[in-house]
């Protein structure tokens, strides 16, 4: 179908447009030139409407083994903080998002992965793979063979279908499952190897660098939720200077701590380093005073939530490639820590002065539902709104923080960054967040509502790759997404160090591992633009 | 006179779901329609494996074998003017055909229940009491105690030892594993490959066995148990702690009748949450024959939950019910059924097996070696059922079957494209 969006204050700010009245046109699932030759087939006055690109996720829990124990962990609620599957897709769709990230998979849960990827609707989509504390890649960096890590890496980006590279709490997961204590730095050694955390980041940093991954790898530091964890963070920032890393959930590694020992804001050092290093990307994992669940590979970390709060739990340690745990949480304004860990996210946003380089995320569902985007949009566009909800939080954690002197408001612009065009940036997907001609055709329409939370919570249209999939503030229609993977070839003789060793330690045939050909044929391979960094050696 | 010929080696890496071990190393000779080989499978296996018919679909209508289509007509008759149906089953579906299954019951706005239930355990594991388990490669890779609590792994299981619990493979480079067989009777098959762990009589199984978990507890938190306690139990529980404060790495597989016993279940989660930073011990059941972890999976990301509210045997006996639909229900269960099937309720069932009671019967290969499609082991992990170093697999038929039926019955009616709020029912 062809379809013209004609009228609408335009925000895009990939191609600099900045509130800019003006049509969009689609024809096949793309954005074209909306010219005279333009014949669309049906038309849409959005006249003083706002038109963005459909909004990006690019830290969220929404498929995989883990994600689907949580499910059974929360099926019994009313309203399941971690809906089924095609209720995400529809979820997702309703507030205008359009493209979606799992961010943590094993590698032998990548096949379930995909099959609940495939069973959400209205969203494209990709999944990280989980690395940082597999067995084999241990053992090969302990003997060594950097050259073998990396082909193995490859091999398992491979096989799996995977997007990209993620990290969590490097080492320390294979360090708590061995009960050999925990990772306080990044020059510890793991047990009674010689295999430090940092040795860890750098393999797969040169592994995203040398496979040309579109996204750089994807990092959970140590220590996630510690008082003065913020030296954690820039720690390992700064091990990593000069290479593209992207932190994750920013918000949960920027404490530091008063005399006492007690948390504080950390967050105005951590956006000091984050503006001296271009390199750095990062999430926030924005925390909301609402239901959540932790959802983990972080294992210390769930145990220890689940030992404070003693509810449900799930832990599941697996296949020596990583584990995952889950508790059901809620954020309380008057809990010291909770309204700390809010206010810090806060900062975060108002002390950024690249939001190119930031993505707005609650890493869905650990700091609350994808649902309160729209929330978290209204406090960062309205100074009042964020006064009022600093009156009902914990005063002693507010006082902690600088957010009562930040007077910033997001302007719709920098809003459109945050949520479409830096985090499509940031994954490297060029043709997701703008509306630029040969984008993907994924388009919200908003109502110019001085109630941002409810202008974006309800948009009146949403164009997924083309199809009209919400419509009037109502759903229409449910289409298939697309899912896009890393595209790495590695030759079978690079496979061959992983084979040997699943020959002897892994529990089914190596073949079987991830989904089949056809699927894998049928996804998006998506490579970074530019050269290979790092030679082989 | 010359011999027939030899079967081909078609699969070298199929998967046997004769038991639920899931082993995906089987090399598989077809011959025909029929499977004609399977090297390296156990005796439970072989004779599961070459008890596998034709692939292609047979049917019968009110007794009579009739064709497919004639049958699939009858059955889309008998969907289109039921009021109330019931659909059951699941186990014996691979998890591109159970898509398709929750998609014709949502069509139908028919209960979905899996047949026989789902054990209470597994969907209350998480909410009462904690969870710590653990995937079969990591016990293999990682525990140096492994504890078989009231099962008979060599019996029921008979390649669980040599793939995932009684070889040591244990990457930390040991070679040395502890195998428990706890139970109340000497010469069981587990205490062929480990040590028998004498425990009380299984008549008082489930309160004593508690007690011995309890124990272990207090043997380990505080040292001692409090005064009064019976010996026999207080002599496993003192050698289990034993064991257990050697171990880095403790394992518990809990046998088919532990099942029904949720409390025995939660107590070990409880012990192994309570004591995880100085003492791992995961726990797990030994795993039943067909796809179970298959449904709980699809069900759950389809659905948002394995299980329904409703008792099955309620429905089934419900006079409001006036069509049951058995998928993939196993043969055996569709026979313990009986007292709620045989109230008049006329059934069409897609099985492994023609159902002769049926009104429409269409025999389906189920979870077919020879199928290029998806089963779920008991710790989560998918495999293909053919394997994926030989020729590629037969597709599903249920597939088809149920797409079709779910077609006539859509209220789009035929030709028309189903329903896109389940996108993942696409094969």
């Amino acid at each position: 179908m062809k379809l013209l969006l004609a009228g609408g204050r335009i925000y895009d700010p990939q191609n600099g447009i900045d509130g800019v009245a003006g049509d969009v046109a689609i024809d096949g699932g793309k954005i074209v030139a909306p010219g005279r030759d333009f014949v669309p087939d049906r038309r849409l006055d959005v006249t003083g409407c706002v038109v963005l690109p459909g909004g990006v996720d690019l830290h969220t829990h929404i498929a995989g083994p883990g994600v689907n124990r949580a499910r059974r962990l929360v099926a019994s609620d009313p309203n399941p903080i971690v809906p089924e599957a095609p209720m995400t897709g529809l979820r997702y769709a309703a507030l205008g998002y359009t493209t979606a990230v799992e961010a943590a998979v094993t590698p032998s849960g990548a096949r379930q992965c995909h099959f609940e990827l495939e069973a959400t609707p209205n969203i494209d989509r990709g999944f990280l793979l989980l690395l940082a504390n597999n067995t084999f890649l241990l053992e090969l960096l302990a003997r060594g063979e950097r050259a073998a890590a990396r082909d193995t890496v490859a091999s398992l980006l491979q096989k799996t279908g995977a997007f990209g590279v993620k990290a969590v709490n490097p080492g320390g997961v294979a360090l708590w499952k061995s009960q050999a204590g925990r990772v306080e730095d990044l020059d510890q050694k793991l047990g009674s190897t010689s295999v430090t955390p940092r040795a860890i980041l750098e393999l797969l940093v040169e592994c995203a660098e040398e496979n040309r991954l579109p996204h750089p790898v994807h990092i959970h530091t140590h220590r996630l939720g510690e008082p003065n964890n913020i030296a954690t963070t820039i720690a390992t920032s700064n091990a990593l200077a000069g290479r593209r890393h992207h932190l994750t959930h920013v918000q949960f590694h920027a404490y530091g701590s008063d005399a006492s020992g007690a948390h504080r804001s950390g967050a105005a050092l951590l956006m000091d380093h984050f503006h001296t290093h271009p390199e750095l990307t990062m999430d926030v994992g924005q925390v909301m005073f609402e239901e959540a669940l932790t959802l983990s590979a972080d294992l210390a970390l769930e145990h220890l939530l689940w030992r404070i709060t003693g509810r449900r739990y799930a832990s599941i340690d697996v296949e020596l490639e990583s584990g995952c745990g889950m508790v059901p949480f809620r954020y309380m304004p008057r809990s010291r820590l909770h309204a700390l860990q809010w206010a810090v996210g806060m900062e975060i946003f108002l002390l950024c002065k690249d939001p190119w380089r930031l993505a707005l995320t609650t890493d869905h569902p650990n700091g609350g539902s994808f649902l309160v985007y729209p929330k978290i949009i209204h406090l960062l566009m309205s100074r009042d709104a964020r006064a009022e909800a600093l009156r009902s939080a914990d005063g002693q954690a507010i006082r902690a923080t600088c957010l009562p002197d930040l007077s910033r408001e997001y302007t719709l612009q920098e809003i459109a960054m945050l949520t479409r065009a830096a985090p499509a940036k940031i994954l490297g997907l060029a043709h997701k967040g703008h509306l630029g001609v040969g984008a993907d055709a994924d388009v919200t329409v908003h109502d110019d509502l001085a109630d941002r939370e409810r202008m974006f919570r309800h948009p009146r249209h949403v164009i997924k790759g083309g199809a009209l999939v919400v419509e009037g503030h109502e759903l229409r229609e449910s289409v298939d997404g697309q899912t896009f993977r890393a595209r790495v070839a590695p030759s079978a003789e690079r496979e061959r160090p992983l084979r040997d060793w699943f020959e002897a330690h892994g529990s089914y045939s190596l073949s079987q591992m991830g989904p089949a050909e056809t699927r894998l044929e049928a996804m998006l391979p998506v490579a970074a633009s530019g050269p290979a960094r790092g030679a082989r050696k | 006179m010359s011999a027939p010929p030899e079967s081909e080696l078609e699969h070298p890496n199929a998967v046997c779901a004769g038991c639920g071990c899931l082993c995906d190393d089987i090399g598989l000779r077809v011959r025909g329609p029929t499977v004609a080989g399977a090297e390296r499978s156990c005796p439970t296996g072989r004779e599961w494996l070459l008890a596998r018919g034709p692939l292609e679909p047979a049917a019968r209508v009110d007794g009579k074998a009739v064709p497919v289509e004639k049958a699939l007509t009858a059955a889309e008759a008998r969907l289109r003017a039921a009021g109330a149906s019931v659909v059951l089953g699941l186990h014996e579906l691979t998890v591109e055909a159970i898509a398709e299954a929750v998609l014709l019951a949502s069509t139908l706005h028919a209960p979905l229940l899996p047949w026989p239930p789902l054990p209470s355990g597994l969907l209350r594991s998480g909410h009462h009491a904690p969870e710590c388990t653990a995937t079969l490669g990591e016990v293999r890779g990682t525990a140096d105690l492994v504890v078989f609590w009231r099962a008979d792994p060599v019996r029921t299981h008979p390649r669980h030892l040599e793939r995932y619990s009684g070889d040591p493979k244990l990457v930390s480079g040991g070679s040395r594993r502890v195998v428990l067989a706890a139970a109340d009777h000497g010469g069981a098959g587990g205490t062929r490959e480990g040590v028998h762990l004498p425990l009380p009589g299984a008549a008082h199984g489930a309160e004593l066995d508690l007690d011995v978990i309890r124990w272990i507890r207090c043997l380990l938190e505080k040292g001692q148990v409090p005064a009064g306690s019976r010996s026999p139990t207080l002599n496993a529980a003192t050698r289990l702690r034993d064991e257990l404060s050697k171990s880095r790495h403790a394992h518990f597989f809990l046998g088919e009748g532990c099942s029904e016993s949720p409390a025995l279940l939660e107590e070990l989660q409880l012990l192994a949450a309570k004591i995880r930073p100085t003492t791992r011990i995961t726990v797990s059941a030994l795993p039943p024959a067909g796809n179970s972890r298959g449904v709980v999976e699809a069900l759950t990301w389809l659905t948002g939950s394995p299980g329904s509210a409703l008792r099955p045997n309620w429905l089934l006996e419900s006079a409001a019910t006036d069509l049951v639909l058995a998928l993939g229900a196993p043969p055996a269960a569709l026979a313990r059924s009986r007292l709620g099937l045989a109230a008049g309720r006329p059934r069409v069932t897609l099985g492994t097996e023609l159902d002769a009671e049926a009104a429409v019967s269409i025999r389906i290969p189920g979870l077919d070696p020879r199928l290029d499609a998806t089963v779920l082991r008991s710790d989560g992990i998918a495999l293909t059922l053919c394997g994926r170093t030989g020729p590629r697999g037969a597709r599903d038929p249920a597939v088809d079957l149920l797409r079709r039926l779910t077609r006539a019955v859509s209220p789009q009616r035929a030709g028309s494209k189903t329903p896109a709020s389940l996108p993942g029912a696409k094969a």
